[in-house]
Order: C-alpha cells, then sequence, then structure tokens
C-alpha cells in the first residue's frame, strides 16, 4: 500500500453524511440553489437518508433580524421541498429543534479555550456590536456539523470559513482521542463568469434583498431592477452594468449567457433587455418548483410533521458519545 | 474497525466456540456474523469510494475501493465452513429459524444495491421485507452503481486502475453470491434445498437466487472497448 493509500484508509472511517447549513433568507436564493442546494440534491441520491439540511434559523434571533422567525423558517422549508429536496432521503430540520447542538458549542467553547482557531475568535459580527450570541454563532455552525458525525459539509462559496472551523475543531478534539469526525469539505466550483461568484453574498444583503427565485414574475422583476438599478450598486469600478446579469444568466443558461455577452459587446441588446432576458430564464427554469412552492402553502400540518420526523432524527443521531468524551476530556 | 471499545476484536470472539454438541450449526452462525462484518467493512469503502469518484477524488477512490476488496476477499472462504454442516442440520437450523432469511440482511442489500443497483428481478422481495425496504430508495435513475461507474472511465492512468479494482471486487462479490447459490440453495447437493422448495423470506429459493442478473463490470467494461477487458474478464487471470 502506498503511502496516500494508508493516509486515506488507515484512520477510522464513517459512512458518508452530509450536513448542509442554510439560513432561511438565502435557502431560496439562485446563489444558493447553485451552490449547497445543487450538491444536496446529488447527494440525496447518492446516499439516500445520509443528507442533513439544517435550517439555521436561530441567527433570526441571534441578530435580530426583523422577520418573523417561524414563519421564515418555513417558507425556506417550502421552498426546498419544491427545489426538489426529498424527504425520504433527505432530513430537513430547524437548528432550534436540536437542543444537542447548542450543548456541543458550549462544551467546544469551554474545551477550547486558548486554542480557538484564529477565524472564531475575532469575528466582524462581534466588532459591529452584536450580542454574545453573535459571537459564538460560528462555533454553533460547527456544532452542528460535528454534532452530527458529517463526513461532509456542503458548503456554498460563501461558507469555507465553517468548514474550516468544524474541521479545526475536530482535530482540537482528536488530539486527546479519536472522537470526532473531520468533515471533508464538498465545495461547489463557482460557476463563475464576469466576477459574479455564485454566491448570493455578492448580491450585498445589505444593499438590497437577495434574489429569490420562488417569486411571482412581477415580484421579481421588481426585484431584478431594484438589485440591478444602477452600476454603484452592485459594484467593483470597471465591472460593466450588465455583467453580474450576465453572470447570473451564466447559472442558468450558459449558452444563453454566452450570446447575451457577444451581443452587448457589439451594443446589439439593451440593459433592460438583459433583465428581462433573467426574469423569463428564471420563471422557465423555476416554474414548476415555483408551483409546488405555492401548493405546499397549503399543506401545513404536513411540512410540520416532516419537520418533527427530521428533528426526532437529527436528535437521536446528534451524537452525545462526542459531547461524553469532550467533558472526560474537561475532566467533568 | 472491528474492535470494541475495549480493544478486543469481535473477530476473536466469533472465533472462540462454546461447548456444544452442535458444533456445525454454532460455526455457521458465527460464519453468518463473520459475513455481516465484511458486507459492513466492504460497504463502508465502497459508499465512500462512489462519494468520492463523484468528487472527482479518483485517486482517493482507488485506495478506498482497495481496502473495500481486502473485506470482500474473505466472504467466500468464511462461507466454505457450510460445507460442515449436513444437509439434515442446516434443514433443521432452517426449521427453527423460522421466518428469518438472508434476504433481511441489510448490510448486503445495501453492499448489493452500491455495486450493482436495484435488480427489477429483486424489487418485489425486497418491497415486502421491511427491513431492507428502505433499499428501495437507491431505485432511481439518477443514482449510480459502483460497476456502473466503469461507463464513464477512460481507459487509461487512474480510470484503468480504478476500472480493475471495481472488476476485482466484482468477481470477490460475485464468487461468494454464486457459493451461496449453488450450495446452499442446493444445486450442489439437493439435499441441502429439494427442488421446488421456497426459500425463507417470501422467496422462490434458487430459481430467485438464480433469476439475478447483475451488470458484470467485465460486460461493461468490455462495452466501453477492448481495452479493459484483459484486466477485467476473471477467466484470463
Amino acid at each position: 500500500m502506498t503511502s496516500a493509500e494508508s493516509d486515506t484508509v488507515d484512520h477510522l472511517l464513517f459512512p458518508e453524511r452530509m450536513v448542509a447549513l442554510l439560513r432561511p433568507a438565502r435557502a431560496l436564493e439562485l446563489g444558493t440553489y447553485t451552490g449547497a442546494l445543487s450538491v444536496c440534491l446529488r447527494f440525496q441520491e447518492l446516499c439516500p437518508g445520509e443528507c442533513f439540511v439544517e435550517i439555521a434559523d436561530r441567527p433570526d434571533f441571534t441578530f435580530a433580524i426583523d422577520r418573523p422567525r417561524a414563519a421564515s423558517a418555513f417558507g425556506a422549508v417550502r421552498g426546498l421541498l419544491a427545489l426538489g429536496l426529498d424527504p425520504d432521503k433527505s432530513s430537513i430540520y430547524l437548528q432550534s429543534e436540536v437542543p444537542q447542538t447548542c450543548e456541543l458549542m458550549w462544551t467546544l467553547a469551554c474545551f477550547l479555550r486558548g486554542r480557538a482557531p484564529s477565524r472564531w475568535s475575532a469575528t466582524e459580527r462581534a466588532r459591529d456590536g452584536h450580542s454574545l450570541g453573535a459571537h459564538l454563532y460560528p462555533l454553533l455552525q460547527a456544532a452542528g456539523v460535528l454534532c452530527q458525525r458529517a463526513t461532509r459539509v456542503a458548503a456554498g462559496i460563501g461558507q469555507p470559513k465553517l468548514v474550516e472551523l468544524a474541521r479545526s475543531c475536530a482535530k482540537l478534539l482528536n488530539s486527546n482521542s479519536e472522537l470526532a469526525v473531520v468533515p471533508e469539505p464538498a465545495l461547489v466550483a463557482p460557476s463563475t463568469a464576469g466576477g459574479f461568484r455564485g454566491d448570493a453574498s455578492w448580491f450585498g444583503l445589505s444593499e438590497a434583498p437577495p434574489l429569490s427565485i420562488l417569486q411571482d414574475d412581477s415580484v421579481l422583476k421588481e426585484e431584478i431592477d431594484r438589485l440591478f438599478a444602477s452600476p454603484r450598486s452592485h459594484g467593483a469600478p470597471g465591472v460593466s452594468a450588465a455583467a453580474p446579469l450576465v453572470a447570473a444568466l451564466t447559472l442558468l443558461a450558459p449558452e444563453v449567457a454566452h450570446d447575451t455577452r457577444r451581443a452587448l459587446a457589439t451594443g446589439q441588446i439593451t440593459l433592460e433587455s438583459v433583465k428581462q432576458l433573467l426574469v423569463t430564464q428564471l420563471c422557465e427554469r423555476f416554474r414548476e418548483p415555483r408551483l409546488r412552492y405555492r401548493e405546499l402553502e397549503a399543506r401545513v400540518p404536513l411540512i410540520r410533521e416532516l419537520l418533527g420526523d427530521a428533528a426526532a432524527r437529527a436528535r437521536r443521531e446528534a451524537c452525545g458519545d462526542t459531547i461524553l468524551r469532550v467533558k472526560e476530556a474537561l475532566g467533568d | 474497525m472491528a474492535l470494541e471499545p475495549n480493544g478486543t476484536s469481535i473477530v476473536r470472539w466469533l472465533l472462540v466456540f462454546p461447548q456444544t454438541p452442535c458444533h456445525d450449526e454454532v460455526a455457521f452462525l458465527r460464519s453468518i456474523l463473520l459475513a455481516e462484518c465484511l458486507y459492513w467493512g466492504t460497504l463502508l469503502f465502497v459508499q465512500r469510494a462512489l462519494c468520492a469518484i463523484h468528487l472527482g477524488e479518483r485517486r482517493v477512490a482507488l485506495a478506498l475501493l482497495r481496502a473495500g476488496t481486502r473485506f470482500a476477499a474473505p466472504l467466500i472462504h468464511v462461507f466454505h465452513v457450510v460445507r460442515i454442516m449436513p444437509p439434515a442440520h442446516f434443514l433443521g437450523f432452517r426449521e427453527a429459524t423460522g421466518d428469518a432469511s438472508a434476504v433481511q440482511s441489510r448490510s448486503w442489500q445495501l453492499l448489493d444495491v452500491h455495486m450493482y443497483g436495484v435488480l427489477a428481478e429483486k424489487v418485489p422481495v425486497l418491497g415486502r421485507v421491511p427491513e431492507v425496504r428502505d433499499v428501495l430508495r437507491f431505485a432511481n435513475p439518477t443514482f449510480v452503481p459502483l460497476v456502473r461507474v466503469i461507463e464513464r472511465l477512460d481507459g487509461t492512468g487512474v480510470d484503468a486502475e480504478l476500472c480493475t479494482t471495481i472488476g476485482e471486487l466484482d468477481r470477490k462479490l460475485r464468487a461468494w453470491r454464486k457459493f451461496h447459490e449453488r450450495q446452499l440453495a442446493g444445486r450442489q447437493d439437493p439435499a441441502y434445498l429439494p427442488e421446488q422448495a421456497p426459500g425463507t423470506g417470501g422467496t422462490l429459493g434458487y430459481a430467485y437466487l438464480a433469476s439475478h442478473r447483475p451488470p458484470r463490470a467485465s460486460q461493461i467494461a468490455a462495452e466501453r472497448g477492448a481495452s479493459f477487458d484483459a484486466t477485467l474478464d476473471g477467466t484470463s487471470r
């Protein structure tokens, strides 16, 4: 056996399991769909039953987001189901329904004293005067991954820090004994074009609402108008006003985007036409999910039941072993 | 993997026999438990290899599959222990275990599915057995079982090595399966299972086992091109 092979197999191996952490507001964005969610959709077919999608509903009160928490999380679940997550193959649950995550976070916070990964201890949020909860939030995310013994994390382009932190925590825990799975990232290759990073954060949540893919046509049109109102609203100098639109188009229909880029270069098409093209592409691509999304609005008991079942499973799977061993390591 | 938290080996435990006048029966039970361990071991590596292939980590997948093949290799040898069991004892064991059946082995069914996909001829039986019904979740066109991965490999470099390793693993598993079919389903000696006798788990016995036609790695490789034939055709070795 070569050294590379022995590196691969000479440590504890666990069955594949993927965890994706999605904020409710971002669950239905184009960037999430082409990013973390697309990974989940493939993984649920590859390892049915081992895809865990945690709706991170705690940030809404951690960061005092002005939105009815339950309704927002509920809408996210509806959207995820409409976009293809199969509850028979994926467990979709609310972060707040799995208290073991908080327990592990707290235990980790105690265990990591003086050994905290730098990215955790200096969050911008804390500097911005957010709550202590906001300061601890990255650790809560990492605990959500470790708690489920995830071998993979479906991280969008904007979440490499989460994977890094979860891996750092697991390695620190394992310096005592092999007790945590060190998760691997399942990063989505960026579908870059024109500087677009394939991630919803590009749109700048603080400046404009994200581009949600399950909106009605008219709302979608308004949203795109608002998001791409002027070159100043999105951009680095030198990036043309149409570039982000074309980049968004690239995620949906690369050939159309290619043609559009050429037409823009030769002045054959206006900015308004590109906006309309984007609306049309979004409507076509997500016609059926949008119908399902509306149908699911009336299925509240069903969704509640699905969430309840998935949370029960997540609680069952949450590794009490890890928590106990970390406590032992702490001398508790 | 087979270590208990206190460091003892489950394999060691399985190899220690109690005082009993039914050694062949104990040996048979232990061989089934050993086989279960080997199925799980193989399955773990196959499942992880499939994910690695999916993510483009083919070198990692190769190492995983080689490790998985080491788990699959002893299966046939472990199961040879059944030869020490006289047909009358085997039939008595069958009677005593009531509705228990190899069909209920979740680890085997999962391994079979990861290797070959859900075979259409198994669907009715799998749907009837609650212990393995969830295996049908793999019955969808987007799930690509390991032998079908060969269709997506080119014949050079790490892909060729992957192809060879998948072929080896396929042969090990089919050798075990063929032995099960011939020996326990009574083809070698009809005294083990008389002609037309129903199988356990509500199957047709030998007819059920013989009806399975999984896609073989060697066939798929041959369809991909002659370059794979020499490495994957078991008869050439």
